[in-house]
Protein backbone atom coordinates (compact mmCIF):
# COMPACT_ATOMS: atom_id res chain seq x y z
CA UNK A 1 0.00 0.00 0.00
CA UNK A 2 1.37 3.24 -0.82
CA UNK A 3 2.22 6.09 1.76
CA UNK A 4 2.03 9.43 1.89
CA UNK A 5 3.58 12.22 4.45
CA UNK A 6 0.86 14.59 4.83
CA UNK A 7 1.84 18.19 5.92
CA UNK A 8 0.37 21.50 7.34
CA UNK A 9 1.86 24.13 9.23
CA UNK A 10 0.76 27.12 11.20
CA UNK A 11 2.80 30.15 12.40
CA UNK A 12 2.00 32.72 14.95
CA UNK A 13 3.73 36.20 14.75
CA UNK A 14 5.15 37.71 18.22
CA UNK A 15 2.71 40.17 19.14
CA UNK A 16 3.02 43.81 17.79
CA UNK A 17 5.90 42.62 15.38
CA UNK A 18 3.96 42.20 11.38
CA UNK A 19 6.59 40.13 10.15
CA UNK A 20 7.22 36.61 11.59
CA UNK A 21 10.94 35.66 12.49
CA UNK A 22 10.02 31.85 11.30
CA UNK A 23 10.20 30.35 8.40
CA UNK A 24 9.28 26.93 6.61
CA UNK A 25 10.00 25.79 3.11
CA UNK A 26 8.61 22.68 1.73
CA UNK A 27 9.91 20.72 -0.83
CA UNK A 28 8.01 18.00 -2.51
CA UNK A 29 9.54 15.67 -5.38
CA UNK A 30 8.70 12.41 -6.54
CA UNK A 31 11.04 10.39 -4.17
CA UNK A 32 11.28 12.97 -1.63
CA UNK A 33 9.92 15.63 1.05
CA UNK A 34 11.86 18.11 2.29
CA UNK A 35 11.16 20.42 5.06
CA UNK A 36 13.01 23.23 6.64
CA UNK A 37 11.76 25.31 9.31
CA UNK A 38 14.19 28.02 10.70
CA UNK A 39 14.06 30.06 13.48
CA UNK A 40 15.55 33.56 12.90
CA UNK A 41 17.40 35.66 15.94
CA UNK A 42 15.49 38.10 17.12
CA UNK A 43 12.17 39.02 15.66
CA UNK A 44 10.66 41.11 12.74
CA UNK A 45 12.15 42.00 9.75
CA UNK A 46 15.58 41.22 10.23
CA UNK A 47 14.55 37.94 11.88
CA UNK A 48 12.12 36.69 8.78
CA UNK A 49 15.33 37.67 6.52
CA UNK A 50 17.67 35.41 8.01
CA UNK A 51 15.07 32.36 8.59
CA UNK A 52 13.71 32.98 5.06
CA UNK A 53 17.23 32.89 3.68
CA UNK A 54 18.53 29.96 6.02
CA UNK A 55 15.33 27.85 5.08
CA UNK A 56 15.57 28.55 1.07
CA UNK A 57 19.19 27.60 1.04
CA UNK A 58 19.31 25.08 2.93
CA UNK A 59 16.22 23.52 1.31
CA UNK A 60 17.28 24.37 -2.77
CA UNK A 61 20.78 22.36 -1.50
CA UNK A 62 19.65 19.64 -0.30
CA UNK A 63 16.81 19.21 -3.42
CA UNK A 64 20.01 19.60 -5.51
CA UNK A 65 21.37 16.20 -3.48
CA UNK A 66 23.76 18.64 -1.30
CA UNK A 67 24.72 17.27 1.82
CA UNK A 68 24.20 18.61 5.40
CA UNK A 69 27.79 19.23 5.51
CA UNK A 70 27.48 21.18 2.72
CA UNK A 71 24.44 23.05 3.63
CA UNK A 72 25.47 23.73 6.93
CA UNK A 73 28.90 25.42 5.35
CA UNK A 74 27.20 27.57 3.44
CA UNK A 75 25.18 28.71 6.03
CA UNK A 76 27.69 29.64 8.23
CA UNK A 77 29.38 31.16 6.07
CA UNK A 78 26.79 33.61 5.04
CA UNK A 79 25.02 33.85 8.66
CA UNK A 80 27.88 33.80 11.59
CA UNK A 81 27.22 33.56 14.77
CA UNK A 82 26.35 36.73 16.73
CA UNK A 83 29.44 37.86 18.24
CA UNK A 84 27.84 39.73 21.45
CA UNK A 85 25.58 36.94 22.37
CA UNK A 86 27.27 33.42 20.90
CA UNK A 87 24.02 33.01 19.34
CA UNK A 88 23.77 31.21 15.83
CA UNK A 89 21.63 34.20 13.92
CA UNK A 90 18.83 31.25 12.77
CA UNK A 91 18.41 27.67 13.97
CA UNK A 92 16.85 25.19 11.75
CA UNK A 93 15.57 22.05 11.52
CA UNK A 94 15.83 19.82 8.46
CA UNK A 95 13.98 16.92 7.58
CA UNK A 96 14.37 14.47 4.09
CA UNK A 97 11.68 11.76 4.13
CA UNK A 98 12.49 9.55 1.26
CA UNK A 99 9.49 7.81 -0.32
CA UNK A 100 7.63 8.58 2.74
CA UNK A 101 10.05 5.46 3.88
CA UNK A 102 13.57 6.89 5.31
CA UNK A 103 13.74 9.82 7.25
CA UNK A 104 16.79 12.07 8.00
CA UNK A 105 16.65 14.81 10.73
CA UNK A 106 19.23 17.25 11.22
CA UNK A 107 18.78 20.56 13.97
CA UNK A 108 20.51 23.16 14.78
CA UNK A 109 19.92 25.16 17.97
CA UNK A 110 16.37 24.20 18.03
CA UNK A 111 13.45 22.05 19.64
CA UNK A 112 13.71 18.50 18.86
CA UNK A 113 11.61 16.55 16.60
CA UNK A 114 7.96 15.15 18.56
CA UNK A 115 7.49 11.63 16.76
CA UNK A 116 4.15 9.80 18.18
CA UNK A 117 4.33 6.35 17.20
CA UNK A 118 1.63 3.83 18.13
CA UNK A 119 0.49 6.49 20.90
CA UNK A 120 3.90 7.44 22.42
CA UNK A 121 6.21 9.70 22.27
CA UNK A 122 9.16 8.48 20.94
CA UNK A 123 12.61 9.90 20.52
CA UNK A 124 14.89 8.92 17.68
CA UNK A 125 18.30 8.15 17.81
CA UNK A 126 20.64 11.12 17.48
CA UNK A 127 24.34 11.87 17.84
CA UNK A 128 25.88 14.95 17.92
CA UNK A 129 28.37 16.31 14.89
CA UNK A 130 30.60 19.33 14.61
CA UNK A 131 29.91 20.87 11.04
CA UNK A 132 32.44 24.43 10.52
CA UNK A 133 32.38 25.19 14.39
CA UNK A 134 29.07 24.57 14.97
CA UNK A 135 27.38 21.38 16.59
CA UNK A 136 24.54 20.06 14.98
CA UNK A 137 22.78 16.90 15.50
CA UNK A 138 21.76 14.30 13.48
CA UNK A 139 19.86 11.04 12.99
CA UNK A 140 18.28 8.40 10.69
CA UNK A 141 14.91 6.40 11.10
CA UNK A 142 12.41 4.55 9.80
CA UNK A 143 9.17 6.07 9.44
CA UNK A 144 6.21 3.67 10.21
CA UNK A 145 2.32 4.05 9.06
CA UNK A 146 0.50 6.35 11.60
CA UNK A 147 3.39 8.04 12.82
CA UNK A 148 2.77 11.82 14.00
CA UNK A 149 6.05 13.87 13.14
CA UNK A 150 5.81 17.78 15.01
CA UNK A 151 8.95 20.56 14.71
CA UNK A 152 8.02 23.65 17.10
CA UNK A 153 9.92 26.57 16.73
CA UNK A 154 10.81 28.05 20.49
CA UNK A 155 7.94 30.18 20.67
CA UNK A 156 6.11 26.98 21.29
CA UNK A 157 8.62 26.06 24.49
CA UNK A 158 7.84 28.96 25.77
CA UNK A 159 4.86 29.89 24.88
CA UNK A 160 2.85 31.64 28.31
CA UNK A 161 6.10 31.59 30.14
CA UNK A 162 5.39 32.93 33.84
CA UNK A 163 2.05 32.24 33.06
CA UNK A 164 0.07 28.64 33.86
CA UNK A 165 3.04 27.09 32.86
CA UNK A 166 5.78 28.97 35.00
CA UNK A 167 8.13 28.05 32.30
CA UNK A 168 6.45 27.77 29.32
CA UNK A 169 4.08 25.07 27.73
CA UNK A 170 7.55 23.35 27.24
CA UNK A 171 8.44 20.42 25.27
CA UNK A 172 7.36 17.38 27.01
CA UNK A 173 3.89 19.15 27.60
CA UNK A 174 3.22 19.31 24.01
CA UNK A 175 4.32 15.98 23.18
CA UNK A 176 1.60 14.96 25.73
CA UNK A 177 -0.89 17.30 23.71
CA UNK A 178 0.24 16.02 20.80
CA UNK A 179 0.12 12.07 21.89
CA UNK A 180 -3.22 12.84 23.33
CA UNK A 181 -4.22 14.44 19.91
CA UNK A 182 -2.93 11.83 17.88
CA UNK A 183 -5.81 9.49 19.10
CA UNK A 184 -8.20 11.50 17.70
CA UNK A 185 -7.03 10.56 14.13
CA UNK A 186 -7.42 14.03 13.01
CA UNK A 187 -5.38 15.54 9.81
CA UNK A 188 -2.69 17.50 10.41
CA UNK A 189 -4.41 20.66 9.15
CA UNK A 190 -6.59 20.12 12.54
CA UNK A 191 -3.54 19.36 14.66
CA UNK A 192 -1.74 22.42 13.76
CA UNK A 193 -4.92 24.69 14.22
CA UNK A 194 -4.93 23.01 17.60
CA UNK A 195 -1.62 23.44 18.70
CA UNK A 196 -1.91 27.32 17.21
CA UNK A 197 -5.08 28.09 19.75
CA UNK A 198 -3.59 26.16 22.31
CA UNK A 199 -0.41 28.66 22.15
CA UNK A 200 -2.52 31.80 21.60
CA UNK A 201 -4.59 31.00 24.54
CA UNK A 202 -1.62 30.05 26.71
CA UNK A 203 0.16 33.36 25.95
CA UNK A 204 -3.02 35.22 26.33
CA UNK A 205 -3.43 36.07 22.54
CA UNK A 206 -0.43 37.93 23.01
CA UNK A 207 2.70 35.63 21.29
CA UNK A 208 5.68 36.78 23.51
CA UNK A 209 8.25 35.26 20.45
CA UNK A 210 7.25 33.66 16.71
CA UNK A 211 5.80 30.42 17.27
CA UNK A 212 5.70 28.05 14.90
CA UNK A 213 4.19 24.24 14.28
CA UNK A 214 4.87 21.94 11.36
CA UNK A 215 2.35 18.50 11.79
CA UNK A 216 3.40 15.64 9.27
CA UNK A 217 1.69 12.25 9.62
CA UNK A 218 2.37 9.50 7.74
CA UNK A 219 -0.68 7.80 6.03
CA UNK A 220 -1.73 5.84 3.52
CA UNK A 221 -2.24 7.31 0.18
CA UNK A 222 -5.93 8.14 -0.91
CA UNK A 223 -6.89 7.63 -4.61
CA UNK A 224 -9.71 8.68 -6.66
CA UNK A 225 -10.56 8.32 -9.67
CA UNK A 226 -13.33 10.37 -12.19
CA UNK A 227 -14.76 9.56 -15.23
CA UNK A 228 -16.07 12.18 -17.17
CA UNK A 229 -17.92 11.89 -20.46
CA UNK A 230 -18.50 9.08 -22.95
CA UNK A 231 -15.56 7.68 -25.21
CA UNK A 232 -15.42 9.46 -28.52
CA UNK A 233 -15.52 5.73 -29.99
CA UNK A 234 -18.68 3.51 -28.61
CA UNK A 235 -17.30 0.82 -29.30
CA UNK A 236 -14.91 1.64 -26.27
CA UNK A 237 -17.81 2.14 -23.81
CA UNK A 238 -16.91 -0.56 -21.65
CA UNK A 239 -13.02 -0.09 -21.63
CA UNK A 240 -13.81 3.33 -20.08
CA UNK A 241 -16.35 2.06 -17.31
CA UNK A 242 -13.96 -0.96 -16.90
CA UNK A 243 -11.16 1.52 -16.13
CA UNK A 244 -12.86 3.02 -13.52
CA UNK A 245 -13.95 0.32 -11.54
CA UNK A 246 -10.80 -1.60 -11.57
CA UNK A 247 -9.16 1.49 -9.75
CA UNK A 248 -8.65 1.88 -5.95
CA UNK A 249 -9.84 4.39 -4.09
CA UNK A 250 -13.22 6.47 -4.51
CA UNK A 251 -14.70 6.27 -7.86
CA UNK A 252 -16.68 9.26 -9.48
CA UNK A 253 -18.60 9.54 -12.91
CA UNK A 254 -19.61 13.21 -13.98
CA UNK A 255 -21.98 13.97 -17.05
CA UNK A 256 -25.35 12.18 -17.00
CA UNK A 257 -24.97 10.66 -19.94
CA UNK A 258 -21.89 9.30 -19.16
CA UNK A 259 -23.81 7.65 -16.19
CA UNK A 260 -26.04 6.08 -18.20
CA UNK A 261 -23.32 4.42 -20.22
CA UNK A 262 -21.62 3.17 -17.24
CA UNK A 263 -25.19 1.30 -16.15
CA UNK A 264 -25.65 -0.19 -19.48
CA UNK A 265 -22.39 -1.39 -19.15
CA UNK A 266 -22.70 -2.66 -15.35
CA UNK A 267 -26.20 -3.75 -16.52
CA UNK A 268 -27.30 -2.04 -12.99
CA UNK A 269 -29.95 0.84 -13.21
CA UNK A 270 -29.14 4.48 -12.60
CA UNK A 271 -31.48 6.39 -10.34
CA UNK A 272 -31.45 10.20 -9.27
CA UNK A 273 -31.28 11.03 -5.91
CA UNK A 274 -33.71 14.02 -5.93
CA UNK A 275 -36.74 15.11 -3.79
CA UNK A 276 -38.48 17.58 -6.31
CA UNK A 277 -40.57 19.24 -3.00
CA UNK A 278 -36.95 20.17 -2.26
CA UNK A 279 -36.28 23.53 -1.32
CA UNK A 280 -34.03 26.41 -0.30
CA UNK A 281 -30.39 27.05 -1.08
CA UNK A 282 -28.82 24.25 -3.36
CA UNK A 283 -31.42 23.84 -5.70
CA UNK A 284 -29.22 25.24 -8.43
CA UNK A 285 -27.43 22.19 -9.70
CA UNK A 286 -28.82 19.08 -10.90
CA UNK A 287 -29.36 16.54 -8.59
CA UNK A 288 -26.63 13.24 -7.28
CA UNK A 289 -27.50 9.82 -9.24
CA UNK A 290 -26.85 6.75 -7.43
CA UNK A 291 -24.99 3.96 -9.41
CA UNK A 292 -24.17 0.59 -7.02
CA UNK A 293 -20.17 0.40 -7.12
CA UNK A 294 -19.85 3.85 -7.91
CA UNK A 295 -19.17 6.45 -4.97
CA UNK A 296 -20.33 9.43 -6.76
CA UNK A 297 -22.68 9.71 -9.36
CA UNK A 298 -23.27 13.92 -10.67
CA UNK A 299 -24.28 15.63 -13.97
CA UNK A 300 -21.50 16.98 -16.30
CA UNK A 301 -21.11 20.36 -17.35
CA UNK A 302 -23.21 22.57 -14.92
CA UNK A 303 -21.41 20.76 -11.61
CA UNK A 304 -17.93 21.01 -13.13
CA UNK A 305 -18.54 24.43 -13.41
CA UNK A 306 -19.54 25.21 -9.83
CA UNK A 307 -17.29 22.15 -8.86
CA UNK A 308 -14.39 24.71 -10.34
CA UNK A 309 -16.02 27.82 -8.32
CA UNK A 310 -15.79 25.98 -4.94
CA UNK A 311 -12.21 25.44 -5.59
CA UNK A 312 -11.06 28.57 -5.92
CA UNK A 313 -11.96 29.79 -1.98
CA UNK A 314 -10.89 26.36 -0.74
CA UNK A 315 -7.45 25.24 0.22
CA UNK A 316 -8.64 22.11 2.35
CA UNK A 317 -11.56 20.19 2.98
CA UNK A 318 -12.08 21.71 5.93
CA UNK A 319 -12.76 25.09 4.13
CA UNK A 320 -16.18 24.22 1.92
CA UNK A 321 -18.99 24.78 3.74
CA UNK A 322 -21.39 22.01 4.82
CA UNK A 323 -23.55 21.63 1.27
CA UNK A 324 -24.75 18.54 0.24
CA UNK A 325 -25.25 19.70 -3.29
CA UNK A 326 -23.30 18.15 -6.63
CA UNK A 327 -20.52 19.99 -6.75
CA UNK A 328 -19.93 20.41 -3.00
CA UNK A 329 -20.42 16.18 -2.71
CA UNK A 330 -17.23 16.52 -6.16
CA UNK A 331 -14.75 18.97 -4.81
CA UNK A 332 -14.73 17.10 -1.10
CA UNK A 333 -13.69 13.84 -2.99
CA UNK A 334 -11.16 15.52 -5.33
CA UNK A 335 -10.21 17.53 -1.87
CA UNK A 336 -9.68 14.33 -0.10
CA UNK A 337 -7.80 12.87 -2.42
CA UNK A 338 -3.67 12.80 -2.68
CA UNK A 339 -3.89 11.04 -6.13
CA UNK A 340 -6.59 11.67 -8.95
CA UNK A 341 -7.01 10.03 -12.22
CA UNK A 342 -9.43 11.80 -14.89
CA UNK A 343 -10.78 9.11 -17.60
CA UNK A 344 -11.91 11.30 -19.98
CA UNK A 345 -14.35 10.73 -22.59
CA UNK A 346 -13.98 12.86 -26.14
CA UNK A 347 -17.38 12.12 -27.36
CA UNK A 348 -19.52 15.40 -28.30
CA UNK A 349 -22.98 15.42 -27.90
CA UNK A 350 -24.24 16.30 -31.27
CA UNK A 351 -27.43 17.84 -29.77
CA UNK A 352 -25.04 20.35 -28.04
CA UNK A 353 -22.45 21.91 -30.43
CA UNK A 354 -23.04 24.87 -28.97
CA UNK A 355 -20.46 23.41 -25.97
CA UNK A 356 -17.38 23.35 -28.22
CA UNK A 357 -15.40 26.60 -28.30
CA UNK A 358 -12.96 27.14 -30.66
CA UNK A 359 -12.59 23.40 -31.07
CA UNK A 360 -12.48 22.54 -27.42
CA UNK A 361 -15.26 20.96 -25.68
CA UNK A 362 -16.38 22.90 -22.39
CA UNK A 363 -16.18 19.90 -20.62
CA UNK A 364 -12.72 20.14 -21.18
CA UNK A 365 -12.20 24.21 -20.40
CA UNK A 366 -13.19 23.74 -17.16
CA UNK A 367 -11.63 19.96 -16.52
CA UNK A 368 -8.23 21.84 -17.42
CA UNK A 369 -8.71 24.62 -14.95
CA UNK A 370 -10.31 22.20 -12.15
CA UNK A 371 -6.85 19.97 -12.88
CA UNK A 372 -4.38 23.11 -12.62
CA UNK A 373 -6.38 23.80 -9.17
CA UNK A 374 -5.42 20.36 -7.64
CA UNK A 375 -2.28 20.47 -8.66
CA UNK A 376 -1.51 23.78 -6.55
CA UNK A 377 -3.39 22.11 -3.83
CA UNK A 378 -0.27 19.27 -4.10
CA UNK A 379 -2.82 16.89 -5.93
CA UNK A 380 -0.56 14.36 -8.37
CA UNK A 381 -3.70 14.65 -11.28
CA UNK A 382 -3.25 12.60 -13.81
CA UNK A 383 -5.83 12.27 -17.13
CA UNK A 384 -6.19 9.51 -19.99
CA UNK A 385 -8.50 10.45 -23.11
CA UNK A 386 -10.79 7.65 -24.07
CA UNK B 1 -48.89 3.35 -11.06
CA UNK B 2 -48.08 5.97 -13.79
CA UNK B 3 -44.47 6.63 -13.80
CA UNK B 4 -43.52 10.39 -15.06
CA UNK B 5 -39.82 11.22 -15.70
CA UNK B 6 -38.60 14.10 -15.78
CA UNK B 7 -34.60 14.49 -17.13
CA UNK B 8 -32.63 16.88 -15.21
CA UNK B 9 -29.56 16.49 -17.63
CA UNK B 10 -27.44 19.18 -18.87
CA UNK B 11 -29.51 21.02 -20.72
CA UNK B 12 -32.95 20.22 -19.57
CA UNK B 13 -31.78 21.15 -16.18
CA UNK B 14 -30.80 24.63 -18.02
CA UNK B 15 -34.65 25.17 -19.61
CA UNK B 16 -35.95 24.45 -15.84
CA UNK B 17 -36.87 20.95 -16.32
CA UNK B 18 -36.29 20.89 -11.89
CA UNK B 19 -39.09 23.57 -11.67
CA UNK B 20 -41.21 21.77 -14.07
CA UNK B 21 -40.65 18.49 -12.10
CA UNK B 22 -41.65 20.67 -8.64
CA UNK B 23 -44.71 21.73 -10.15
CA UNK B 24 -45.84 18.19 -10.79
CA UNK B 25 -44.75 16.85 -8.11
CA UNK B 26 -47.18 19.86 -6.47
CA UNK B 27 -50.34 18.79 -8.81
CA UNK B 28 -49.76 15.45 -7.61
CA UNK B 29 -49.60 16.44 -3.85
CA UNK B 30 -53.03 19.24 -4.64
CA UNK B 31 -54.71 16.75 -6.75
CA UNK B 32 -54.55 13.70 -4.11
CA UNK B 33 -52.80 11.60 -6.82
CA UNK B 34 -49.20 10.54 -5.11
CA UNK B 35 -51.02 6.73 -5.10
CA UNK B 36 -51.34 6.53 -8.63
CA UNK B 37 -48.24 8.56 -10.56
CA UNK B 38 -44.97 8.22 -9.09
CA UNK B 39 -42.38 10.46 -10.22
CA UNK B 40 -39.11 10.77 -10.85
CA UNK B 41 -35.78 11.97 -12.25
CA UNK B 42 -33.91 10.76 -14.62
CA UNK B 43 -30.13 12.04 -16.92
CA UNK B 44 -30.44 11.95 -20.46
CA UNK B 45 -32.86 11.34 -22.65
CA UNK B 46 -30.96 12.27 -25.90
CA UNK B 47 -33.08 15.08 -26.90
CA UNK B 48 -30.83 17.80 -25.43
CA UNK B 49 -31.21 20.36 -28.54
CA UNK B 50 -35.50 20.43 -28.51
CA UNK B 51 -36.13 21.55 -24.97
CA UNK B 52 -37.12 19.26 -21.79
CA UNK B 53 -37.55 15.57 -22.13
CA UNK B 54 -40.69 14.24 -20.00
CA UNK B 55 -41.61 10.56 -20.27
CA UNK B 56 -45.14 9.79 -19.03
CA UNK B 57 -45.76 6.29 -19.30
CA UNK B 58 -44.30 4.79 -22.33
CA UNK B 59 -44.49 7.80 -24.29
CA UNK B 60 -41.85 10.28 -24.19
CA UNK B 61 -42.00 14.31 -24.72
CA UNK B 62 -39.62 16.23 -26.55
CA UNK B 63 -39.70 19.94 -26.34
CA UNK B 64 -41.73 20.16 -23.48
CA UNK B 65 -42.17 24.02 -22.69
CA UNK B 66 -40.99 24.27 -19.11
CA UNK B 67 -42.91 27.52 -18.87
CA UNK B 68 -46.21 25.99 -18.58
CA UNK B 69 -45.77 23.22 -16.67
CA UNK B 70 -49.49 23.07 -15.55
CA UNK B 71 -51.12 23.00 -19.11
CA UNK B 72 -48.58 19.70 -19.65
CA UNK B 73 -50.04 17.70 -16.85
CA UNK B 74 -53.68 18.88 -17.74
CA UNK B 75 -53.30 17.62 -21.25
CA UNK B 76 -50.29 14.63 -21.22
CA UNK B 77 -50.62 12.86 -17.43
CA UNK B 78 -54.33 13.77 -16.23
CA UNK B 79 -55.90 11.66 -19.54
CA UNK B 80 -53.90 8.62 -18.91
CA UNK B 81 -55.37 8.11 -14.95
Amino acid sequence: MERIVEIAWDSLCKHGEELCGDWVKVVSTDENLIVVLSDGLGSGVKANILATLTAQIAAEMLQKGASIDEVVETLVETLPECQVRHLAYATFAVLRIHRAHEAYLAEYDCPPLLLIRAGQVVQPPMRERTVAGRTIREGQFTLELDDYLVLVSDGYIHAGVGGLYRMGWGWSNIGTAVQRWAATRGDTHQLVQALSRTCLRLSKDTPGDDATAVAMWVRPQRRATVLTGPPADTARDAEAVNKLMAAAGVKAICGGTTAQMAARVLAKPLRVAWQPSRRGPGRKLPPVGLLEGVDLVTEGILTLSSAVDRLRDAQTVHDLPNDQDAASQLVRVLLGADQIHFIVGDAINPQQLADVVRGVPMRQIYLDELIQKLRERNKTVTVEHL
Amino acid sequence: MLTVVVCVGSSCYVRGSEDLAATFDRLIQERNLAARVELTGAFCMDQCSMGVSVRVGDRVYRGVDATDPVGFFDREVMPCL
